[in-house]
C-alpha cells in the first residue's frame, strides 16, 4: 500500500537524494521507516534541526563530521570477524572516528544523541598497532615479536647476500644472468654443458627448451629453514597478540554497540539537515489527528525540477484542508493532480523523518497512507484498471477499523461511465466522511458529487482566459513545447475553497492549443451552448 | 626504448590470451625491472581457479613484494601469506574469497593477490593505492576492466600470450588484430566523422557489424578489447568505415611466451615487420 503512494508521490527522486555517510545510516535508509508516534518523529526532526543549527554555527566543524561519517567502518563484532588484522584494523577505525564525531558535539548535542564515550583504554591499546590509517600487529603487543622480527630481518639480509653471491658465480662461471628472473629458459643444446652442475636445476621445457634455475646450496637452505622456523614462531605470536585484542574488543561490545547506534542516529540526522538546507525544507508543524492539513507555499520538488530545466514556471501550492474529506475538480491539466502529489510529498517526508519542502507545513500524523486511481494502463491478476482500483479502495477500507490512514484518490473510477462512477464516488465519500479514522482527498473530473456533510470541495483555478486571449490573438503556437509553455503561462495553479461544485470548462481551450483542429472546437463550443 | 621501463608509473593492465598464459610470472618479472623509485603496487582482478603457471610449469606463483610494495589481498589469503604488512583499507564488498585487504608490505615476502568484482570498486582501490603513494600499479588479468580506467589516462596494457603449434594460427590472427586496432584513433569531441556514424556499446561480434548496403561512415567502438571479430572480418570493416573508439588505453607490449614454436616460424605468420619490435619475447629466455 505504501509503496503506491511513493511511487503516486514520485518519492523515490527525493529519497535518491538522501545519502548517509556510514553503513549505519545506510542500513536505517533503507528500512524506509515511517513515523507514525508523535513522540519519535518528533524526537527524529528534534535531532535534525540540532544538528541543522550545529552545521550552520560552522562550515569547518560540520565538514569534519562529514569527514569522520565518511570514514566509519561497518564493525563485526565476532570472534571470527576479529580472528586477524583486518578485522582489528575496521574496529580500530571504527572506534578513531567514532570518537573525532562525539569529540566536535558539543556535550548537550552528544546528550541528545546518546553519544557517551567509554573506550579511550581500548583505542589506546589499539593504536599500539599504528598511527594514522594503518593497523598491524606491533612488536609492542609483545616483547618476543620484536627479538623474533629482527632475527627474521637478519636472515633475509643473509639469503640476499648468499643469493647476490651465488648469482655473481653463475654469471661469471656460466654466463647466465638471473636478475630479476628466477629462472631462465635455455636452448636443450646450449644447456647440455650444464648436465651434472651442482649450482643449477635443469628440467624441460618444450621440445627445445629447458629452464634453470641456481640451486643456492645448503647454507642458504639452512638459512631459509631458520627463516621459516622464525616466521612459524612470529605468526604464533601474531595469532595470540590478534586474540588478546580480539577479546579486548569484545568486551566492549556494548559499548560499540552504543556508539553504533550514536552514530547512526548522528549521519540520518546530519543527512536530513544537509537536504533541508540545500532543497530549503522547513521543519512541519505535526498536530494531533484529526487536524487541517495546511500548505503555505508547498513544493512538489521533482516538478519544479522538471519545469525549471524546461524553462517554465512553477507555482507552488497554498492550500488548507480543513475537513477530513476534500475533493478537488479541476480543468485538464489544472494541477489536480500536482495538488494531491504536493500534499502526498509533503507527507511523506514529515513522516519519514525529513523536514517539508514548504513555507510552512501543518499536517497530523496517520498510521499509512493509500493511493488509489491513475491505473489505466495497469493490470493485475487478470483485473481491469477499475477492478485493481476497487481492490485498492476495499484493502484500505478494511483497514479502517484499526489505523488512521490518509487516502488519496486520483480520478478514482474515471475508467468506468460517468453515471455509476458519481454514485460510487458518492457513496464513498459519504461513507469516508462518517469514519473518523479516514482523512480523503480525491481529485475528480466527474461533477455533482454528493461528499456529504464531511466534505468539502476545492477547484483549482483553471485557464486564465482573458489573459490567454490578449496575448494570444494573432499568434499561433507549434510544437508541444511551446504548447506546453502557452498552458503553463496562462493555467492559474491555485486552489479555491468552496468553489460549488467546481464544473471545470477549460477542456475545449486546451484542446485547441494543443493543435485539435479550430472547426471541430467551434463546434463543441457550439454544443456547450445548445447544452445550456 | 625499453618497453618495461615505459610503464613506470602507469596503471598497467595484463591481460592474456588465455588462462595459464603467463600473466603472473610477467607481473614479477616486471615488479623486479621496476623498482628503486616510488612503491609498486599489485592487484589482480576475479579468481581463475589456476593451481599452477602452465607455461613454467611452477606452482602458481604468488607476488613477491619488497618492502613498501601495496598489495591486495583477500583476506582469507593472508592466513597463508609469508609476509609482514599493515593493513591501509578493509574493502566493504566481499568477493568469492572474502573481503579484499590493502596492505603495505613491512618486509620482503610473497602473497596470492586478489582483486574486486566490479569496474566501480577497482577505480575506488586504484586511487586508495595512489594516495598511499603507489607510483606503478599492475592490475593481472581482467581485459574487461579496462575501459573505465582507461578514462583516467595512465593506462597501459600489456597483452601475454602462449604460443604453441595448436594456436599458433588463432595466436598470430589475435596479436596481429590488437596492433592493427591500436592504430585506431580515439573518437575527440567535436571531430567531424562521415555519416553515418554507428556507435557499438560493448562487444563488437560480428552480428553487430552494420549490413553489407551499408559501405561507408563510421563506427565507434567502446575500446579495442570489446572487439571480438576474426582478422578477416576486421579486415573488411577497415575497409568500410572510418574507425574510431570512445576509450583507448595505451598498448604497451606484447608477451610472446613460444612453446615449441620458433621466432622465425610465428614471425612468419604475423607477416608484419613493425610489430616484431613491440614483441618481447620470452623474457626469461637466454639470447644465443
Amino acid at each position: 500500500m505504501m509503496d503506491k503512494f511513493r511511487a503516486f508521490a514520485e518519492f523515490e527522486t527525493f529519497y535518491a537524494l538522501y545519502k548517509p555517510l556510514t553503513p549505519y545510516g545506510r542500513r536505517a535508509r533503507e528500512e524506509r521507516r515511517w513515523y507514525a508516534d508523535a513522540a519519535a518523529l518528533k524526537a527524529e526532526h528534534d535531532l535534525a534541526a540540532a544538528l541543522g543549527a550545529f552545521a550552520a554555527a560552522g562550515r569547518h566543524k560540520a565538514d569534519k563530521l562529514r569527514f569522520h561519517l565518511r570514514n566509519i567502518p561497518a564493525v563485526e563484532l565476532t570472534a571470527a570477524a576479529l580472528d586477524g588484522a583486518p578485522g582489528l584494523f575496521l574496529a580500530r577505525k571504527f572506534l578513531f572516528n567514532a570518537a573525532e564525531i562525539f569529540k566536535l558535539l558539543p556535550a548537550p548535542l552528544r546528550a541528545k544523541f546518546g553519544a557517551r564515550w567509554n573506550s579511550d583504554a581500548l583505542l589506546a591499546l589499539l593504536n599500539k598497532g599504528g598511527t594514522g590509517e594503518a593497523f598491524h600487529i606491533a612488536d609492542a603487543y609483545d616483547p618476543e615479536l620484536a627479538a623474533g622480527r629482527a632475527a627474521i630481518a637478519a636472515c633475509d639480509k643473509a639469503l640476499k647476500g648468499l643469493r647476490e653471491k651465488k648469482l655473481k658465480a653463475l654469471r661469471e662461471r656460466w654466463g647466465l644472468d638471473f636478475s630479476d628472473r628466477d629462472f631462465l629458459v635455455v636452448e636443450e643444446k646450449a644447456a647440455a654443458k650444464f648436465n651434472g652442475a651442482p649450482e643449477l636445476f635443469v628440467e624441460p621445457f618444450d621440445g627445445g627448451h629447458v629452464t634453470v634455475k641456481p640451486v643456492y646450496g645448503p647454507e642458504y637452505m639452512e638459512c631459509a629453514a631458520e627463516r621459516d622456523r622464525l616466521r612459524g614462531r612470529e605468526a604464533e605470536l601474531e595469532s595470540a597478540a590478534v586474540k588478546r585484542l580480539a577479546a579486548a574488543v569484545l568486551e566492549a561490545r556494548k559499548d560499540i554497540e552504543a556508539y553504533a547506534a550514536a552514530v547512526e542516529r548522528i549521519d540520518v540526522a546530519a543527512e536530513r539537515a544537509r537536504l533541508a538546507a540545500e532543497l530549503k525544507l522547513t521543519r512541519p508543524a505535526i498536530r494531533k489527528f484529526p487536524a487541517p492539513l495546511a500548505l503555505t507555499k508547498a513544493r512538489f520538488l521533482p516538478l519544479e525540477e522538471r519545469l525549471a530545466a524546461a524553462g517554465l514556471k512553477y507555482t507552488p501550492l497554498t492550500a488548507t484542508f480543513g475537513r477530513r474529506v476534500s475533493v478537488i475538480y479541476g480543468s485538464n491539466m489544472g494541477g489536480k493532480t500536482v495538488a494531491l502529489k504536493t500534499l502526498a510529498f509533503c507527507q511523506l517526508l514529515a513522516q519519514s523523518g525529513f523536514f517539508a519542502p514548504a513555507a510552512a507545513f501543518e499536517t497530523c500524523l496517520f498510521d499509512g497512507a493509500a493511493f488509489m486511481g491513475g491505473t489505466e494502463m495497469e493490470t493485475a491478476g487478470g483485473l481491469s484498471s477499475f477492478g485493481l482500483e476497487m481492490n485498492d479502495f476495499a484493502a484500505a477500507h478494511a483497514r479502517l477499523k484499526g489505523e488512521r490512514l490518509l487516502l488519496v484518490m486520483d480520478e478514482f473510477a474515471r475508467t468506468t461511465n460517468s453515471e455509476e462512477a458519481v454514485a460510487l464516488l458518492s457513496a464513498i465519500l459519504e461513507d469516508l466522511g462518517d469514519r473518523p479514522s479516514a482523512c480523503a482527498l480525491l481529485a475528480t473530473h466527474f461533477s455533482g458529487l454528493a461528499a456529504g456533510k464531511n466534505a468539502a470541495a476545492y477547484k483549482m483555478r483553471g485557464f486564465d482566459t482573458a489573459a490567454f486571449n490578449e496575448y494570444f490573438s494573432g499568434r499561433s503556437a507549434c510544437g508541444l513545447d511551446e504548447k506546453l509553455k502557452m498552458i503553463n503561462k496562462f493555467m492559474r495553479y491555485e486552489l479555491l475553497e468552496r468553489a460549488g461544485d467546481g464544473e471545470a470548462r477549460d477542456a475545449i481551450k486546451i484542446a485547441g492549443i494543443l493543435g485539435v483542429a479550430k472547426g471541430i472546437v467551434r463546434r463543441a463550443q457550439d454544443f456547450m451552448e445548445d447544452k445550456k | 626504448m625499453d618497453p618495461i621501463k615505459g610503464l613506470r608509473n602507469r596503471t598497467v593492465f595484463i591481460v592474456g590470451s588465455k588462462k595459464n598464459a603467463g600473466k603472473t610470472t610477467f607481473l614479477n618479472y616486471a615488479l623486479n625491472r621496476l623498482r628503486g623509485s616510488a612503491p609498486l603496487g599489485a592487484l589482480s582482478v576475479g579468481v581463475d581457479g589456476e593451481a599452477q603457471d602452465q607455461v613454467f610449469g611452477n606452482p602458481k606463483p604468488q607476488v613477491r613484494a619488497e618492502k613498501g610494495d601495496l598489495l591486495l589481498c583477500a583476506e582469507s589469503a593472508l592466513k597463508t601469506a609469508d609476509l609482514h604488512y599493515e593493513v591501509l583499507n578493509v574493502y566493504p564488498f566481499t568477493t568469492a574469497i572474502g573481503r579484499p585487504v590493502l596492505l603495505r608490505a613491512l618486509r620482503p615476502g610473497r602473497a596470492e593477490i586478489s582483486g574486486p568484482e566490479n569496474n566501480e570498486q577497482l577505480a575506488g582501490i586504484l586511487a586508495d593505492m595512489r594516495r598511499h603513494g603507489a607510483g606503478t600499479v599492475f592490475v593481472d588479468g581482467a581485459v574487461d576492466r579496462i575501459t573505465q580506467v582507461a578514462a583516467g589516462g595512465k593506462a597501459a596494457f600489456v597483452y601475454v600470450a602462449r604460443v604453441e603449434p595448436d594456436n599458433l594460427d588463432s595466436s598470430a590472427a589475435a596479436i596481429k588484430l590488437l596492433w592493427s586496432a591500436s592504430s585506431v584513433p580515439l573518437c575527440r569531441a567535436g571531430e567531424k566523422l562521415p555519416e553515418p556514424v554507428f556507435i557499438v556499446d560493448g562487444a563488437l561480434t560480428p552480428g553487430r557489424l552494420p549490413g553489407k548496403e551499408v559501405k561507408r561512415g563510421t563506427l565507434v567502438i567502446e575500446d579495442l578489447t570489446k572487439i571480438f571479430l576474426n582478422w578477416q572480418q576486421w579486415q573488411d570493416l577497415r575497409g568500410r568505415f572510418e574507425l574510431r573508439f570512445a576509450a583507448k588505453p595505451d598498448l604497451a607490449a606484447f608477451v610472446v611466451n613460444l612453446c615449441n614454436v620458433t621466432r622465425q616460424d610465428f614471425e612468419k605468420k604475423l607477416g608484419v615487420p613493425a610489430l616484431a619490435d613491440r614483441i618481447i619475447y620470452n623474457p626469461y629466455a637466454v639470447a644465443r
